[in-house]
């Protein structure tokens, strides 16, 4: 396998991610109608993906996680209305908000993080965020609209980090110290 | 003839691989998900965990 700069690298990603977006921005629109569209949800998975350098070998781990995030993602959007309806609960929306994250958080991660961290793929926690935090911005709505543009975000960062080892190589490790 | 187990070969007939854990665990997610989200996106995910169950290593 070739071998650049990181300099190099990172110039001939940033010319590949252009079109490449281009194309996503293009593509979403035509397989997805328009009820459900979120392309910019693409933008969350994209970045999260990104920085672990968005290797071929994690993206089943990333998109499986992806699934489970939509669970938590609704028990937390929908737990507090939950509490709500009981009868005698008298604090405030937001707090109770509060008290719910604060409950949910601990199984949450506990599950992926200990208990199935390791015998599953269910373990990408920050992707879990991320389809948390693109649930919350629709409301909980358009699931398949946020499924798709979270899987195409990702295959944008792969297809970018691919493409640009095969044109240029990988970057090197060593860097001689910049001035 | 009978040949005792080692404790190794034992633990290989019980574990299942990660692909097939993946796959058994979200078939429960996708059931909460029917519920929760959309009956019509559980149930993609169910089956997306059951063809995860069947065809992983």
């Amino acid at each position: 396998m070739k071998e650049c700069t990181m300099k190099t690298w990172m110039t001939a990603l940033s010319l590949i991610f252009c079109p490449l977006t281009f194309i996503y921005l293009v593509i979403y629109p035509l397989i997805i109608p328009g009820s459900q569209n979120v392309v910019w949800a693409g933008f969350v998975s994209m970045p999260i993906y990104f920085i672990v350098g968005a290797k071929k070998e994690d993206f089943h781990r990333f998109f499986y996680s992806m699934f489970a995030g939509f669970f938590w993602a609704h028990l937390f959007l929908q737990g507090p209305g939950w509490l709500s309806s009981i009868s005698g609960w008298n604090i405030s929306q937001s707090m109770t908000m509060d008290l719910w994250v604060l409950v949910i958080c601990a199984p949450f991660l506990l599950l992926h993080l200990v208990w199935i961290a390791n015998s599953t793929w269910l373990n990408v926690c920050p992707m879990m965020f991320g389809t948390v935090a693109t649930s919350f911005g629709t409301g909980g709505q358009r699931p398949f609209g946020l499924a798709t543009a979270l899987t195409m975000g990702m295959l944008v960062a792969l297809v970018c980090v691919e493409l640009t080892n095969a044109v240029v190589g990988k970057p090197t490790l060593a860097q001689p110290a910049q001035k | 003839m009978n040949r005792s187990r080692s404790p190794t070969e034992a633990k290989e007939v019980r574990e299942m691989s990660v692909g097939k854990n993946t796959g058994l665990w979200l078939i429960p997610f996708g059931v909460a998900e029917m519920f929760l989200v959309n009956l019509y996106f559980g149930i993609f995910v169910a089956v997306v965990g059951l063809v995860v169950l069947v065809f992983a290593k």
